[in-house]
């Protein structure tokens, strides 16, 4: 399937616009070259070309979604420090009933599951700024709707 | 520079829900982030059925001009693709001088040329459908400048 190619313009005025592409699943990000196309389209716009993103996303084969008492308007949301000291979340739609102690509200941080999702997290994710998340502080179910409640 | 890194989730009944991430520099791949999906599952009851990533791609040089149209103008450029459907390419702030009359884009134009030819040398429909054949375009006209 393709990729999605995102060009962020900005006019005179400063104002912004996004024009959506799809580009072969073979463009994923700069080595493939995707800003030859930067010489036609300048000629055509006058709008500066800021930048563009590639969103290269992969179909995955894992496991099935099963039955809980929470659906995707559900979300454990998991409280992080990062390295400058200010906090972040994740949110983690449809939890596992499991990982919450007896409140149903609190996530519970001796979890084996939580604590190996937690070690996932602060290997990979960051801040949007590029600062790494050095510490999970807590996480809290956030209600949005409760099937047959 | 960190790159958006994005989760989809799809429950029982159908419902579907997207996680917004950031990950750091040396991910340039979904396929990166396994250990990660392997983690998550258990303590999901959705499936986990898509990741994408995205990449930044640096911009031009050159800088916006002055011009009559600002970014809520629009050229759209019609295209067949090769299952016979249209495909339409929209970009923001198009130079006056692609137009004929101010509606309709110049087809013999080098630049409006050399544009399509990029588009359907680039450019796909969102089922991977080929570019084939340029029909013409015009502006979208949007609310103008006061």
């Amino acid at each position: 399937m393709p990729n999605l190619l995102q060009i962020n313009y900005v006019d005179t005025d400063g104002e912004t616009a996004t024009s959506r592409h799809w580009v072969d699943e073979t463009v994923t990000d700069e080595a493939n070259d995707p800003e030859t196309l930067w010489p036609e389209l300048e000629a055509i716009t006058s709008a500066q070309i800021q930048n563009a993103d590639i969103i290269f996303d992969t179909e995955l084969a894992g496991e099935a979604a099963t039955d809980g008492p929470y659906d995707v308007a559900d979300k454990a949301v998991l409280y992080f420090r990062d390295s400058a000291g200010f906090t972040q979340k994740l949110s983690v739609p449809a939890p596992e009933a499991s990982i919450f102690e007896t409140d149903d509200e609190t996530v519970d941080k001796s979890n084996s599951l939580v604590q190996d999702f937690v070690t996932e997290v602060l290997i990979y994710l960051v801040t949007r700024g590029g600062a790494a998340l050095v510490e999970f502080i807590k996480g809290r179910r956030m209600r949005k709707n409760r099937k047959g409640k | 520079m960190a790159h958006g890194y994005y989760l989809y989730f799809e429950d029982t009944d159908g419902d579907k829900s997207k996680s917004s991430l950031w990950v750091g520099d040396g991910v340039v791949a979904p396929s990166a982030m396994a250990d990660l999906i392997t983690a998550l599952e258990p303590i999901t009851t959705a499936s986990v059925y898509k990741h994408a990533i995205s990449n930044v791609v640096q911009g031009a040089g050159a800088a916006a001009q002055a011009n009559p149209y600002d970014v809520r103008d629009k050229a759209e450029f019609r295209f067949t693709d090769d299952q016979g459907n249209i495909q339409t390419v929209t970009i923001p702030a198009p130079l006056s001088t692609i137009f004929l009359d101010d509606d309709t884009i110049d087809t013999a134009n080098l630049d409006v040329i050399d544009f399509k030819d990029q588009c359907i040398a680039h450019f796909q429909g969102r089922g991977g459908e080929a570019l084939v054949t340029f029909l013409g375009g015009s502006r979208i006209r949007a609310p103008r400048r006061s």
